[in-house]
């Protein structure tokens, strides 16, 4: 009888803790089904319409995300340089080459509380867009992404926090477009770290 | 001992049942979806403005600093809903959700008529009453048809330099989401 009962608590206590688990899990990290990579960056190209996977809508109901509409543009997120490691405060990295066809493009950095990173002097720029940046006479752009000020393009960071980088293209092909795979996107390097 | 593995065994099929089960109504019976974070903030008729650092844009991702952005909730139950907007700006876009933050129908300045924003929402039954009898002030707007009761719009200007912004601002502030 005792053993009978000791038995039940098993079969319960693992399909309970490990079912919740693993819906916790699931609907929390960044590339889980149906997004899409390119290079360093990642976008959920389902999200936010009625033919989402059942994830991205329980992620979508937890996050309230408004996900951007096809008309509107589509944001690409990076959480890693061109080498793999996670993107910190403690470095400077750069961003360069070509932006995909958009009408605006822009560029802001996501601290760990899920929203735009802001900094204590509101004159830094903590975002950048399409007509506000320098560009290079091929046509291509470099923006360092740093905690200390920088020449030329850039965008500030919080020292030492980690961050995700957000680049949206605003009333773009790409976003009404499945073949992403063919665009050119900047990549992300690695300049140097702080010790 | 092996009739322990078997309920272990059993219990990871369960952890399966379980977990399908919890996905699929997350969305069922969230409680801080975009929808009830809306609710206690917007006000109708107009579209409120949804400040980068407030309880709302927390989470919400994507809220790009360099946009101005508004959310209206409606309601179609009483009539088609009339989006208008005075002036232009740079550029805007617009999208509709339903209830479960699901994106209906996006919009944005080039489409338009003129960059202007002048739009009606209906339901599909209204529309056809629309095409028997179509207002004649209605005639140069865009028609979307949502398949809903209720839903909401999300408006995003944006802000091409800083010395625009309160213009942008009152773009959005200014912008109406009334009952017809």
């Amino acid at each position: 009888m005792l053993f009978r009962m000791i038995q039940i608590t098993v079969v319960l206590a693992v399909a309970l803790v490990g079912g919740s688990y693993a819906t916790w899990n699931s609907i929390r990290g960044t590339e889980t089904f149906g997004s899409v990579t390119i290079g360093e960056w990642i976008t959920y190209p389902d999200t936010g319409t009625s033919g989402a996977d059942p994830y991205a809508k329980a992620r979508l109901a937890r996050d309230a995300s408004l996900s951007l509409g096809a008309a509107e543009g589509v944001t690409f997120f990076a959480d890693n340089d061109v080498d793999g490691n996670t993107l910190s405060g403690a470095c400077t990295y750069e961003i360069s080459g070509n932006s995909p066809t958009a009408r605006i493009w822009t560029l802001f950095a996501v601290g760990q509380n899920q929203t735009p990173m802001t900094l204590n002097d509101p004159a830094w720029p903590i975002s950048l867009h399409s007509s506000a940046i320098l560009y290079e006479n091929t046509g291509g752009f470099r923006i360092s992404v740093s905690a200390k000020a920088r020449p030329d393009n850039w965008l500030a960071v919080k020292p030492n926090d980690p961050f995700v980088l957000a680049f949206t293209l605003y009333d773009s092909p790409v976003a009404s477009n499945k073949g992403l795979i063919e665009t050119s996107f900047p990549t992300i390097t690695k300049v140097k770290c702080d010790a | 001992m092996r009739k322990l593995i078997y309920a272990f065994i059993v219990g990871l099929i369960g952890a399966g049942i379980v977990h399908i089960a919890s996905l699929l109504l997350i969305p069922f019976v969230s409680e801080n979806d975009a929808w009830a974070r809306l609710s206690s903030v917007t006000k109708p008729g107009v579209f409120t403005l949804i400040e980068q650092q407030s309880k709302i844009a927390s989470s919400t991702r994507a809220l790009d600093p360099n946009f101005i952005v508004g959310a209206c909730q409606f309601s179609l139950q009483e009539g088609p809903v009339v989006l208008s907007a005075e002036g232009k700006t740079n550029f805007w876009s617009l999208s509709i959700y339903n209830k479960r933050g699901e994106n209906l129908f996006s919009i944005n300045d080039r489409i338009t008529n003129n960059g202007l924003l002048d739009m009606v929402i209906t339901t599909p039954l209204q529309f056809i009453e629309f095409q028997n009898d179509m207002p004649i002030e209605l005639q140069n707007s865009v028609f979307a048809q949502a398949d809903v009761q209720e839903g909401f719009v999300i408006l995003r200007a944006f802000i091409a330099n800083e010395s625009e912004r309160l213009r942008v601002r009152a773009f959005v502030e200014n912008s109406g989401c009334e009952e017809l």
